[in-house]
């Protein structure tokens, strides 16, 4: 028997392809011829490490499913915790908007002169100086005489700002804006600058009296840009942002 | 489509694997189970992330050849005796690295008759790894022909549509040859296959 026809014998032999006299014959050749033992021995070693060598690299194939699985696993996680992540942020967007919107709604629905004039108007204050030099209208204003100063300050025939002004206020608290805008005019156009700042303030109310809101957010503008105004931390942005939607309002009428 | 997840006792698991062909499903189980515990072993000694993932994969083959060999006697759980596999893996490996003769060898006078028996088995992956790199050196075709054959149990018929060959009498001839070579490789390195053959005894017959 050739070397070829032996080896191959062998192999069939290990592949259980033997059966009857071959098996026999095979099972004979091998007890007696040491090479043949020998090279079936090897050749049964080789199955075995082909046998290992499988098992090895299925368990580094499951490893690597496995390990793709995990990773599109991640992904789908990571993507999902971006949607999620997004979803959080517009629903927190389209809650601010609604609460913007909401507030905007009631506002613009609300916002009236009358009602943002009482909310920025303070009646002025003014002391009447122990001893001091103090006219007949101060005394009357300080008395809550109104119409008295009223009187006193229509009978003038040049008034000076300090009567102007406590004039415009008391026109202001009986609800004349018009004459008010005129006494407080007087005062801003007046060279002399006493009361000038307080005069811009009560103006812009007054306007807002008279309904007026136009006018008014020039003013107010002018307050809530200067720092060093007497009446800037009386003009926030919410106040102008309420004016402007009174100016929409009118508009819309 | 998600696939379930199995779940299986030391009983069912051995039993699967003394009766059944290792499915991806099992092997996938063992990773699950028990890749976090033993891994933060090799981690704990020197060890990085490659080193565990190298020396699990080694661990879980000589597991399923050793349970496929019906040679696992159940003295302990699954989980201790993987342990203790993975243990005398990486001390063998360390041992191959040169850094740890010292220590390591206190610790072998330190483990019991069980473990050094298991070290036995695990003395000669050197051997078994030599004669995995000759089957790479075999050649792709060579290997899907023969792992088909002997380790997926795949009959000619199919094989043929794995390889391109004109028929089945070619690919019994290619076979053949494959065999034959790594045959030859064996005999050519008579000390290798004597240790690989050693490292088989323990998980084969």
């Amino acid at each position: 028997m050739d070397a070829n026809k032996t080896t191959e014998t062998i192999i069939k032999y290990l592949d259980g392809e033997l059966s009857g006299e071959e098996l026999k014959a095979f099972e004979q050749l091998q007890n007696r011829d040491e090479n043949v033992k020998k090279e079936r021995e090897n050749l049964e070693l080789a199955q075995k490490a082909i046998a290992s060598y499988g098992l090895k690299a299925q368990v580094a194939a499951a490893r690597s499913e496995m390990a793709s699985e995990v990773q599109s696993g991640s992904q789908r996680t990571t993507q999902a915790k971006i949607y999620a992540m997004v979803r959080s942020v517009l629903q927190v967007a389209a809650s601010l908007l609604f609460i913007l919107l909401a507030i905007g709604a009631y506002e613009y629905a609300t916002v009236s002169p009358s009602k943002l004039y009482s909310e920025s108007y303070e009646p002025y204050k003014a002391s009447v100086l122990r001893g001091g030099d103090n006219t007949e209208l101060e005394t009357a204003y300080v008395s809550g005489e109104k119409k008295t100063v009223i009187a006193l300050f229509e009978k003038m025939t040049a008034p000076d700002n300090k009567a102007s002004f406590l004039a415009g206020q008391v026109y202001l608290s009986i609800r004349q804006p018009k004459k008010a805008i005129g006494a407080f005019t007087n005062i801003i156009r007046s060279s002399n600058g006493a009361y000038k700042e307080d005069a811009e303030y009560y103006l812009a109310l007054s306007y807002l009296q008279n309904d007026q809101p136009a006018k008014a957010i020039a003013l107010f503008k002018r307050i809530y840009r200067d720092s060093e105004h007497l009446y800037h931390n009386k003009v926030d942005y919410w106040m102008l942002l309420k004016v402007k939607l009174l100016i929409l309002k009118n508009h819309s009428k | 489509m998600t696939k379930a997840v199995l779940n299986y006792s030391d009983g069912e698991l051995i039993e699967t694997l003394k009766t059944e062909r290792v499915s991806n499903e099992v092997i996938k189980y063992l990773y699950r189970a028990y890749f976090s515990f033993l891994s933060a072993y090799i981690k704990q000694n020197q060890g990085n992330d490659q080193d565990a993932e190298d020396i699990f994969q080694e661990v879980i083959v000589t597991f399923i050849e050793i349970i496929k060999a019906g040679k696992f006697r159940g003295d302990s759980s699954i989980k201790t005796f993987l342990y203790t596999l993975n243990k005398f893996s990486w001390l063998n490996e360390l041992k191959k690295r040169s850094r740890l003769a010292v220590r390591e060898t206190a610790y072998y006078n330190d483990t019991d008759d069980s473990d050094k028996d298991i070290s036995h088995l695990i003395a000669e992956r050197e051997a078994k790894s030599a004669v995995m790199g000759m089957i790479d050196r075999l050649g792709s075709v060579c290997k899907k022909i023969l792992v088909a054959y002997y380790y997926h149990d795949l009959p000619m018929k199919e094989i043929l549509q794995l390889v391109d060959f004109q028929n089945e009498q070619v690919l019994r001839n290619k076979k053949y040859k494959c065999l034959k070579s790594l045959e030859q490789m064996l005999s050519a390195d008579p000390a290798l296959a004597k240790r690989f053959k050693n490292a088989l005894v323990y998980g084969r017959e």
